[in-house]
């Protein structure tokens, strides 16, 4: 079973897509996941699709789509908006003293942090599809 | 989802007291309400973070922004109250390490 979600892109839709997800991981009886961690990875992916593919734009649409498979929650995310690489992004450094903290990065570190895999493809037709793989087993 | 802040007054200190998830659509709200309170010269803030179920990156920007407000003005921006989930975001991010994280507002307050 998969569930599918479609939103616009606005900053508002972000707890619209928290609570989606949480309640199709609840369909799931998925236990063992950490579950906050992966609803803090899809609002990063999700907020960046917001911020920088569709700069803003609030006619964008954004659409989720989340199954299990392998044992693995899978979460795909799919735009229309600029592709944003996000294998561009440095790692911030996180033993930095405050003054000298980036204000920035901290998004596209933390889902490479929480997720087990992610993929990015690009196609202009068939849009920006980030897809995100988690473990429903546990561990970490 | 909204967020509700709400500011009171402790002597020379602020408590901002934010109660909702933090995501990049709230943290706005959150920005405005510190920037009256830079403005104000008040730099002695305390954020009290026991209603905060979710802190996204936009979050944490926002924190560490107002902690380097705070400091370049001799004040301090200090934390109370991170639950388990949150408290884990700041552990990944190393923000544990950047701000004073206290057990309660008393204490939180009187470090000034």
């Amino acid at each position: 079973m998969k569930y599918k979600l479609e939103v616009k892109s606005e900053l508002k839709s972000l707890s619209v897509i928290s609570d989606f997800l949480s309640e199709s991981i609840k369909k799931y009886g998925i236990t063992k996941m950490s579950v906050p961690d992966v609803l803090l990875a899809v609002d990063e992916a999700c907020t960046n699709v917001i911020k920088h593919s569709y700069k803003k734009e609030e006619d964008g649409v954004i659409i989720l789509q989340c199954y299990v498979s392998e044992d693995k929650f899978i979460v795909k995310i799919k735009d229309w908006g600029k592709p944003f690489e996000i294998t561009s992004i440095q790692k911030p450094d996180l033993k930095a003293d405050y003054r000298k903290r980036k204000i920035g990065g901290l998004g596209v570190y933390l889902m490479n942090e929480i997720m087990d895999e992610i993929e990015y493809s690009f196609n202009k037709k068939k849009g920006n599809i980030l897809t995100m793989k988690k473990s429903i087993r546990g561990g970490t | 989802m909204s967020i509700e802040i709400d500011v009171k007054n402790y002597d020379n200190t602020k408590v901002v007291s934010i109660k909702g998830r933090i995501d990049a659509n709230t943290t706005q709200d959150i920005e405005e309400k510190i920037e009256v309170l830079l403005a104000e010269e008040k730099y002695n803030l305390v954020a009290d973070m026991s209603g905060v179920s979710f802190v996204a990156s936009a979050g944490l920007r926002v924190f560490l922004s107002t902690l380097k407000k705070t400091k370049s003005c001799s004040g301090n921006f200090k934390l109370v109250g991170l639950t388990e989930d949150v408290r884990k975001v700041f552990d990944m991010t190393g923000f544990t390490n950047l701000f004073e994280i206290h057990s309660s507002i008393e204490e939180a307050i009187s470090s000034f």
